[in-house]
């Protein structure tokens, strides 16, 4: 007599069940990990390049500055405010406003990096989800002319640790010198 | 009765548990494997963003020092107390985020043709070769150096000869003050020395527009050629576009002098004329064509 086609027997339905049943919330959690850890790559890449991008945008303007304006630019503080002429005349200002996100659900406070370029609308150089905790500028000076303009800017995650993001900040400190065109007023 | 037994599916049953379990587990290692590796790779971007502002930072600062506070030095240090960074020598410091930043002050040697020379040469006193090198661990205890290097300039207070302005780009030559005396003679063509250094008119030529001949030359109240001399050459009144070797005529920085006489042999109205003035250093002054005043 022909044996009939094996098909899946009971017990084994009831075994891949029951293992599935202890690999899947493991699993999900390993997914749900995974996604939460690229979220958060995703915006320490974006730290990332916003500090680059920060850094040649000043780099340029900076050297290129008809003259910087000391008289209303808030140096020696956490809250600097730049206020220069670029090549062109055109007033640029960069200063670091608290707006509100929303972040997880809620609203929170976050303190991004702003430039303005003459009456144009302002634009924001970091990302909502990047808290700029400090932007300190200082006027450098050899004797009593002014060299250079050193800047020392702080970016953390928003909510490191209350968030799955994994905590990464990022600290510089530097200086742009002048060229020997650039004056102050 | 018939037994069930031959028809139970003996032994695999265990065997495709263990392969599911296997393949499950081999996906999931290297999606660790693959998140892991991107992690460090993020850190590793962050690390090196942040060497660089570091790393900028050295040489940005060691320009907005004063060139003559650049000391050599292989162990730089840099520190800031507004408004005014400094440099000292007790290097490597060590930085906010962990790492540490040398900085280093060099000679800079330049050949006859002032060009940066790597051996020979002359130390060129107007020029430093500056270096910001930072080093930092990452995450996987890996030591990483990024390095900027730069040259430094005494452009706007030199003191060498290479960054010296050539002697005929430091005087300016008032053309349109120059006006014929008595028909023959050309005065008060007026010159200034706008540079900080003592400049010397080595040479002279004129053009002008009609055959008449020039027999002497006054700068100031120095005679600095005539046909029996000083300068060359002697003999005869000479046409226009001889050059003149006159008596070396220096001028201090500043000093305003004036041809006070270049003595022609006919009339000189309306003529054209051009001048070309060459300097010690070999530099050469050219204008344009003037006619100067009746």
């Amino acid at each position: 007599m022909q044996s009939l086609p094996r098909g899946i027997t009971l017990i084994e339905t009831v075994l891949y069940m029951g293992l599935f049943m202890i690999i899947l919330p493991g699993f999900v959690l390993f997914l749900l990990q995974l996604f939460h850890t690229h979220n958060g790559l995703d915006a320490r890449v974006r730290m990332e390049q916003t500090g680059a991008e920060i850094f040649l945008e000043l780099q340029n303007s900076l050297t290129e500055a008809d003259a910087i304006n000391v008289s209303t630019s808030t140096f020696t503080d956490d809250n600097g405010v730049l206020k220069f002429l670029d090549s062109s005349g055109q007033l640029v200002t960069i200063d670091r406003p608290t707006v509100v996100t929303v972040f997880s659900g809620t609203n929170q406070n976050v303190r991004r990096l702003r430039m303005q370029k003459g009456a144009g609308a302002a634009a924001y150089l970091t990302d909502p989800e990047i808290d700029v905790t400090q932007w300190r500028i200082d006027a450098v000076r050899s004797g009593s002319t002014l060299t250079g303009i050193r800047i020392q800017f702080d970016m953390a995650m928003l909510n490191p640790t209350a968030d799955a993001y994994r905590k990464a900040a990022f600290a510089a400190d530097t200086t742009f010198s002048l060229s020997g065109n650039t004056t102050e007023n | 009765m018939k037994s069930l037994r031959p028809y139970l599916p003996l032994g695999s049953l265990l065997l495709e548990a263990v392969i599911t379990i296997g393949i499950a587990a081999a996906f999931m290692t290297a999606l660790v494997a693959f998140s892991v590796a991107t992690t460090r790779s993020s850190d590793r971007a962050l690390e090196i963003q942040q060497s660089l502002w570091n790393t900028a930072e050295g040489t940005e600062a060691l320009r907005a020092i004063a060139f003559a506070s650049l000391t050599d030095t292989q162990t730089g240090t840099l520190s800031f107390a507004a408004p005014t960074w400094t440099l000292g020598t007790s290097g490597p410091q060590t930085l906010a985020d962990g790492g540490t930043r040398i900085v280093k002050i060099e000679p800079v040697s330049r050949d006859a043709s002032c060009t940066v020379v790597t051996t020979g040469g002359t130390v060129d006193p107007d020029s430093k070769k500056i270096t910001s090198e930072t080093t930092w661990t990452d995450s996987a205890g890996r030591s990483h150096t990024s390095t900027a290097i730069s040259l430094r300039t005494n452009w706007q207070d030199p003191t060498g000869d290479c960054w010296v302005a050539e002697q005929a780009g430091q005087v300016n030559f008032a053309l349109d003050t120059a006006e014929f005396y008595g028909g023959k003679q050309l005065r008060s063509l007026s010159f200034t020395n706008t540079g900080t250094t003592i400049v010397t008119i080595d040479k002279i030529s004129f053009t002008w527009s009609n055959s008449a001949k020039l027999d002497q030359l006054f700068l100031d109240s120095s005679k600095v050629w005539s046909t029996t001399g000083p300068g060359t050459p002697l003999g005869a009144a000479v046409s226009s576009g001889t050059e003149l070797d006159i008596s070396n005529f220096t001028m201090t920085a500043g000093q305003v002098s004036e041809i006070t006489k270049a003595q022609f042999s006919k009339e000189m109205e309306d003529v054209t004329m051009t001048m070309t003035v060459t300097f010690a250093d070999g530099s050469v002054f050219t204008s344009g064509p003037f006619t100067p005043e009746d």
